[in-house]
């Protein structure tokens, strides 16, 4: 177990050391002079030349590439990522302050989405080529067509516009998450019932579930024990991959419904050209999902006794 | 055997893909009628792009304030917006901006895929490496994040968004073409083809090409209503195409601000664009059962 973990940690190295190229490059390829830039911005009028030399040289932008990465590098490394052009705060703490109001949506949208999405998966492998399958097959189909700011925009107009039943957009009382939860939470759910399906198809055909109906035991039990749970694998891998696209958050969602959190920042920081907070979200971004990729992965050595296994056959 | 056999007697005994089997999908596609929803679907809007100027009831961008937020009647079908422009009209050319630019987005990135998927597929090693890593990593991120990024270094604008798109949207085809590329490439008419002479551009083209083509087909068909919904959602973000211009995603931006006042300024394009997006997958899901027996994931 701990051999396997560790082994999985050092493959996230590359990803990790790939992600901070493509952090520090984006903000490098970005047009214009950054210290003409940056000093334009904290004067809000076009920086005089023979200031932009000494900011240059303050802000270590005088130095070849090399060294302003490696330094850049440590710094992010602890917990430094900059200051934003925006607000003229560090950005760490900027994306540190938006997390938990993400939070809030990505988790109850990424729980709602698996509760629909795995009996829906379920019965409709169950009952395949029969009605309910075919119910569940359109709608999945649809979910996963339905843009999500159409979505958003036509639960507003029925429940807060025609129905006033919830608030049309801010973050206030538990009624104002309804919608953007329930917008979140389609497109995952269309996406992780349809792969529920085929993944338990498969289980359903293979041998060890042959043999436990053999034995006689009850369609239930066979479902429930032997089938679901060795479906569940690939699909807990699909669940944390989209789980981590919600939580570096949802620009689209919480722009339409003015929701303070990291989706409304970085689409904030795109309209501004805040290059150090896009920077620093695109790192975040990359770190969140490499990491709770690691989480499900880890997970799966108490699910599935084969990871074990197989990491010792591999090992020996 | 003693017989000298070249390279294009080879070929003539190498099963190619397509030339025989294709009018046989294309029938058999033609029974899963959700498939064929979705082909009538893609092709009606499709004609729609192109015959715009002529089957286009008014001029799209023609202002009549005095008419606006007119209901629908005779003369605008679906009613006007909030500048009295007829929303018909503008939809229809809308099909023009908003297909054209997904196609357009479609072919670079299927081409920077397709190259680099056969490129990793073929040559293994460090190139398979290199170009592996990348994809993980691309594929690590959320999938507006970078185009956005990119996005905010090129400026909006129709233009730079779809660059920004391609750019960031490729791993994945990438990803599926060098799959398919390793599997065939250890096949028996591959190692026939190379030991009979044919040169690693004639492999690519004459052999692996035509037997890749079914994944190929379908990713493309599934990939297009993706960047559909990806130009729109940047288009509604203010990013990409920018009003007056007619584009449905630029158009439902639009009528989001008249969201209570006139409904169907926002009902019309996001449905528009929902109905394209459910003919792509329709289409490629029914694609994918006759072309790509092997990946019924997802």
């Amino acid at each position: 177990m701990s051999g396997y973990a560790l082994r999985r940690v050092v493959l996230m190295v590359p990803t990790l050391l790939g992600l901070s190229f493509l952090a520090f490059g984006l903000a490098n390829l970005a047009p214009g002079d950054p210290a003409y830039q940056y000093l334009t911005r904290v004067l809000n009028q076009p920086a005089p030349a023979a200031e932009v030399e000494r900011v240059r040289e303050e802000l270590g932008l005088d130095r070849p590439l090399v060294t302003q990465y490696v330094d850049w590098l440590g710094d992010a490394l602890r917990g430094d990522l900059g200051v934003s052009y925006a607000t003229r705060r560090p950005v760490a703490t900027e994306i540190g302050h938006r997390i938990p109001y993400t939070l809030q949506l990505a988790i109850p949208a990424a729980l709602l989405a698996l509760m629909i999405a795995v009996p829906a998966g379920v019965v409709s492998a169950l009952y395949r080529g029969r009605l309910p399958d075919h119910v569940m097959r359109v709608a999945s189909l649809a979910g996963a067509s339905l843009p999500s700011f159409w979505l958003a925009l036509l639960l507003i107009l029925f429940f807060a516009v025609h129905l006033s039943l919830v608030p049309v957009a801010g973050r206030g009382g538990i009624d104002s998450y309804f919608l953007p939860t329930v917008t979140l939470a389609l497109g995952p759910a269309a996406v992780l019932a349809r792969f529920t399906r085929s993944t338990m198809l498969e289980a359903l055909g293979d041998d060890y579930v042959r043999t436990a109906r053999a034995k006689g035991l009850p369609a239930r039990l066979v479902v429930a024990r032997h089938a679901l749970r060795n479906a569940l694998i690939p699909v807990a891998t699909d669940f944390g991959t989209r789980l981590a696209h919600l939580v570096a958050g949802a620009v689209i969602v919480e722009t339409i419904f003015v929701w303070p959190g990291l989706g409304k920042l970085t689409l904030d920081a795109v309209t501004e050209r805040d290059f150090p907070m896009i920077q620093g979200m695109v790192l975040f971004a990359g770190v969140t999902v490499a990491v709770i990729n690691l989480l499900v992965d880890l997970s799966y050595t108490l699910i599935d006794a084969r990871v074990r296994v197989g990491t010792k056959a591999v090992a020996a | 055997m003693t017989t000298v056999i070249t390279p294009t007697q080879v070929e003539a005994l190498v099963p190619e893909a397509g030339a025989g089997t294709r009018p046989r999908i294309l029938r058999r596609l033609l029974r899963d009628r959700a498939a064929v929803v979705g082909l009538v679907l893609v092709v009606a809007v499709v004609l729609v792009a192109l015959l715009a100027p002529w089957i286009s009831p008014h001029d799209p961008d023609a202002v009549d304030v005095a008419d606006k937020f007119a209901p629908r009647s005779s003369d605008h079908l679906l009613g006007t917006d909030h500048l009295g422009r007829d929303m018909l009209s503008r939809l229809i050319w809308g099909a023009r901006l908003s297909v054209g630019a997904t196609l357009l987005a479609t072919v670079g990135i299927g081409s920077i895929g397709l190259l680099l998927g056969m490129l990793a597929g073929w040559w293994g090693g460090f190139v398979d490496g290199l170009i592996s890593r990348i994809i993980d990593l691309m594929q690590a991120l959320p999938p507006l994040l970078l185009p956005l990024a990119i996005t905010a270094i090129l400026g909006t604008g129709l233009r730079n968004v779809l660059i920004a798109i391609v750019i960031s949207s490729w791993a994945n085809y990438a990803r599926i073409v060098r799959g398919a590329v390793l599997a065939e490439r250890s096949k028996p008419y591959v190692e026939a083809a190379r030991s009979s002479g044919c040169s690693t551009a004639r492999i690519f083209r004459r052999h692996l090409l035509p037997n890749i083509v079914g994944p190929v087909v379908v990713m493309t068909t599934l990939e297009l209503g993706i960047i559909l919904l990806a130009i729109s959602g940047l288009s509604f973000l203010g990013l990409g195409v920018q009003p007056p211009a007619a584009e449905w995603g630029a158009m439902l931006s639009e009528g989001r601000t008249y969201l209570s006042r006139a409904p169907a300024m926002m009902i019309y394009p996001g449905a528009v664009i929902f109905v394209m997006v459910l003919a792509f997958n329709l289409l490629g899901d029914g694609l994918r059962d006759f072309l790509d027996p092997r990946s019924r994931r997802s």
